[in-house]
Parts: C-alpha cells; structure tokens; sequence
C-alpha cells in the first residue's frame, strides 16, 4: 500500500472499530427527570447494614450460623423425619416455593415466600402472625400441618440426632433444656443463619447508584426498564406500598385476590395473624427475647387491630421477584404480567366498600405493562446466596 | 409637638411596627424555638398549639412534642393521630403520649406507612373545653 493508501486505509479501519466498539457498548439515554432521580435515591442503598438482633443472643455467632445452616436442611425438625424447611423455601429456587401452595404434612393454603432478605422484616409471614425471624422459624416446626412436632418431640428427635452435639456446642446440653427453651434455641439458630441470606446487588441498584454518583456518562440501565421506574412512581402508583431499599412499607393490603378456601374455610391474613400474635408467647416482648430494652416490642404492644385487616396480606418486598415466581399470599398469579395486569384490571367491587381508596385499575396499556414489567424483573436480577 | 419631633416619632413607630411583623409567628406564643409548628384550630377560640416533629421517613416511627398554650388551664385526655385523607386510612400503630410538663405532651411511635399527603389530627381538654386541631404534613 503506497502513497496516500496507507494513512486513508487506517482512518477507515478506525472510524470502523469505533462503529463497532460503539455498537457493542451502546450506552442507555437518561429518562428520568430530576424528580424521578431524586425518587430512585429512596429504594437505596443496597444492601443496608446488618445488624445484630438483640432479641436473639446468638445472632451473629459463626457457630450459630453454622448449626443453623444444617437444621434448615435436617428432616429432624418434621415430627416423622420426611420434612425440612428446605422442602418448601427450596435454595434452588431463592429459597421460595415454585409452587401455587406449599404441601407440608397436609396442603398448605399459602406460597411460602423466599427468607432471603427476611431479616429486614418488620413483621413476618404473609399474616404477620410473627414479630420476630426466630418465633417465624419455629413456628412452622410445631404446627401440625407443616412439621408436625410439639417441643417434647422435637427434642427427644434432637436428642437422638447427630445434630445434638452442634447444639450443645452452641447452647448447652440439650438434655438440660426445657423442650420449650428448646425450641426457641433452634429457632435462633435457624434465625442467625437465616439472617445470613442477603441478595446481591441488581442493574437497578448499579442505576441507582450512578445516578447518586452523577455519573450519566456510562448508562446501561435498558430504556424499558428506565419507563418502568417512572410507571411505578408515577401512573402506577406502585411505591405507595412497594417503597424504600425492600420495595415493602412491610404493612398490610387487601390486595384484591380471593381469600376464600376450600371447605367453607376463609384465609382471614392480617386478622388472624394479630390474633396469633397477641397469644403467642414468642414474640419481642416476651419472655424468650434476649433483649432486656425489649426495644423491637413497641410494635407489637403499639399495633391497632382494625376490621380492614380482614383479608389483608402483607406487602412482599419486590427485591426477589424476578425469582420466586407465582406471586400473591395463595400463589395464584404465575407470572409478574399476571400481576401487573391484576393491578391494571383490579375489581373494585372486590375492594372493601368503606375502605382505602389506593388500588384502582391503572389504565396500563399492553407497552406500559411490558416496561413495568421490565423494571421488575431489574430490581430482582441480583445475586442470591446459596 | 414640633413637626421634626412628630416625624421622628412616627418613623420610629412605624420602624416598631415593621420589626414586630418581621418577628416569627412563635416570638409571642409559649414556644420561641422556630422549628415549632403551628397546629390550626377548629374553632378560633382554641388556644394556640404547636409541634415540634422530629425527621420523618416513611415506615420508621419517628415522635413529636406538641406544646398548648393556656397557661393555667389543666390539660387532659390529649390525643395524637394522623390519616391519609386521599386513602381513607389511618396510622396502623396507637403513638404513646407522655405529659412531659410545661403544657408539652411527647408523641412517640407515630409511623407514616406510606409517602403523600398526611394529616395530623390533635385533640386536647383544656379545664372541661375539648379542642381540635390539625397540621398538613408532606411524606416523601
């Protein structure tokens, strides 16, 4: 190559590779308006600070954790040895129930939800029949359509186990221990492990940051995804309910789906749930808390029971949604579309009449559906532990 | 009065008058901190209340000091709510009210579950006189 040739030749070749390195790192144009950045920032950061819980004194402790991780497996905590907590929060599926409904001894009438991220919970169980991560892990190990023991049980099973010994490494002699201290110890081990199961960080959470950085320069977040943000913040109103770093206010919503069972049997949610809590002795400001302030009680003292609690469901955090599919208390939504298009199309003649003018249908159209859609799946595509 | 003497004693009254109106609204209440918020009356005979509301994030309980002003007066049977009036609910925890002296009452435990438009509802007795009053707060 001669001449003129050879410098001509190698501006092609490079406005070339540029089209090409372009093509394959197209950055992503900034939607948001300034209001809408200032609204991300509230579903940050991720993942908060873990803290300690001073209700569970093993909270934290490595062999506590350790103890945990095994009984979460273990056959021995189901009074005839063919159930694990693993049988229905499945860590091959971010540790929730592919399932409508989950099948313990007998049929369950609910979707068990993922325990990743259950730390942050305020309330725990789609009733809220719990305050605590510790009370929630046992109680499905003593109710007789889950696991089937009672705390006598459960510790002549433990007894004969080779787990006694990982127990009396963390918290004594076991044969010591009243079966109700019990327990409430393998519930804190369970807890301390549990606890350790955070997700990962998603391409929201990365947007989200570079927006509180500034740096607009390098956007990969997908335009769907961006219109999705704005449809939850804006027409669909999405963040009334769904807010913060958990996409969960951690309260509870009459959602629109049926909360009658087979059997002329009702799921009455929030409103039994306050009933079994305000009975159970395993709550924060009960005997078995470890914290002497009995700092997280005030919630549970505080609650007002109220009659719109009635077929109210708590608000599940969105974090893990691209994940635990089918969706609602009864696992009756298989897909996020199916959601989304529940919300479009909600009833509301099914709504309470004298009740919480939030849901209403959206007036989504089939693109708009799609986006949010989108930006669901975005918050949920983090990492989850194994 | 010598005509100097009356203009200089009218712009002094009137240099009064403005520094007066330029003072915040709490220089003349039983409050003189200025983060303190004027709660409004339902009846023009109320005596004058005020909040003093910490930081405010949805979800998290957050608390308040509201302060009556009618002194002498015993003050009693104070309640503290909130709703959202655009969503037909209300707060979903009961706050604890403590008399903390000084006409003050300390709210605790208030938790706004959800962001918009809230609506503080304050009720107090003052001697055997049951008053209203509300305060508009914006939830972020």
């Amino acid at each position: 190559m001669t001449g003129l040739w050879r410098p001509i030749w190698a501006i092609l070749v490079t406005l070339s590779a540029g089209q090409v390195w372009a093509s394959h790192t197209a950055f992503a144009e900034l939607l948001l308006t300034p209001a809408q950045i200032d609204q991300a920032q509230s579903f940050g950061p991720w993942p908060p600070p873990r803290l300690k819980d001073p209700s569970n004194h093993v909270s934290g402790v490595p062999e506590a954790i350790a103890f945990g991780q095994a009984l979460f497996s273990s056959p021995v905590l189901s009074v005839n040895g063919t159930q694990a907590c693993i049988s229905c929060h499945r860590p091959e599926e971010a540790f929730a129930e592919p399932l409508a409904t989950s099948q313990g001894f007998a049929p369950l009438d609910r979707n068990s939800q993922s325990v990743v991220n259950a730390a942050f919970n305020r309330w725990f169980g789609w009733d809220g029949s719990t305050d605590n991560l510790w009370a929630q892990s046992l109680h499905p190990i003593i109710d007789n359509a889950e696991m089937g023991h009672t705390p006598r049980s459960l510790k002549e099973s433990l007894l004969k186990s080779d787990l006694r010994a990982r127990y009396e490494a963390v918290f004594g002699d076991p044969a010591q221990d009243d079966p109700e201290r019990l327990l409430v110890n393998v519930g804190k081990a369970l807890s301390a492990y549990q606890e350790t199961l955070v997700s990962g960080r998603s391409s929201f959470d990365q947007f989200r940051d570079q927006l509180a950085d500034g740096d607009l320069t390098a956007l990969t977040y997908p335009a769907a995804a961006q219109r999705g943000f704005q449809l939850f913040v804006g027409k669909g109103r999405c963040h009334f309910c769904h807010m913060g770093p958990h996409f969960t206010n951690g309260e509870f919503q009459d959602a629109g789906i049926p909360y009658l069972l087979p059997g002329n049997r009702v799921d009455s949610g929030r409103f039994g749930g306050l009933k079994a809590l305000f009975d159970s002795p395993y709550t924060l400001a009960g005997p078995y808390s470890d914290d002497p302030d009995r700092s997280g009680a005030w919630a549970t003292k505080a609650v007002r029971p109220n009659h719109a609690d009635f077929g109210a469901f708590r608000v599940p955090s969105l974090r893990l949604a691209a994940k635990t599919a089918p969706f609602m208390h009864d696992g009756s939504l298989a897909t996020l579309t199916d959601v989304v298009t529940h919300y479009n199309e909600i009833d509301m003649e099914r709504m309470h009449t004298d009740g919480i003018a939030i849901l209403e249908p959206l007036g989504l159209n089939q693109q708009e559906i799609d986006d949010l859609v989108a930006f669901l799946m975005s918050i949920g595509d983090g990492d989850i532990p194994q | 009065m010598h005509a100097h003497a009356r203009a200089q004693r009218g712009a002094f009254l009137w240099g009064l008058i403005t520094a007066i109106c330029m003072l915040p609204s709490t220089a003349f209440a039983c409050v003189s901190d200025d983060a303190f918020l004027p709660l409004t009356a339902e009846r023009p005979s109320a005596p004058e209340a005020f909040v003093l509301i910490d930081p405010i994030t949805a979800v998290k309980p957050f608390a308040m000091t509201v302060r009556f002003c009618d002194e002498g007066a015993a003050i009693s049977d104070v309640t503290v709510d909130a709703t959202m009036p655009a969503h037909r609910h209300g707060m979903n925890y009961q706050p604890d009210i403590t008399n903390i002296g000084e006409q003050a009452f300390k709210a605790e435990n208030l938790v706004f579950h959800m962001p918009g438009h809230w609506q503080l509802a304050v009720s107090a007795r003052f001697d055997t006189e049951l008053y209203n009053y509300t305060l508009d707060i914006t939830v972020k």
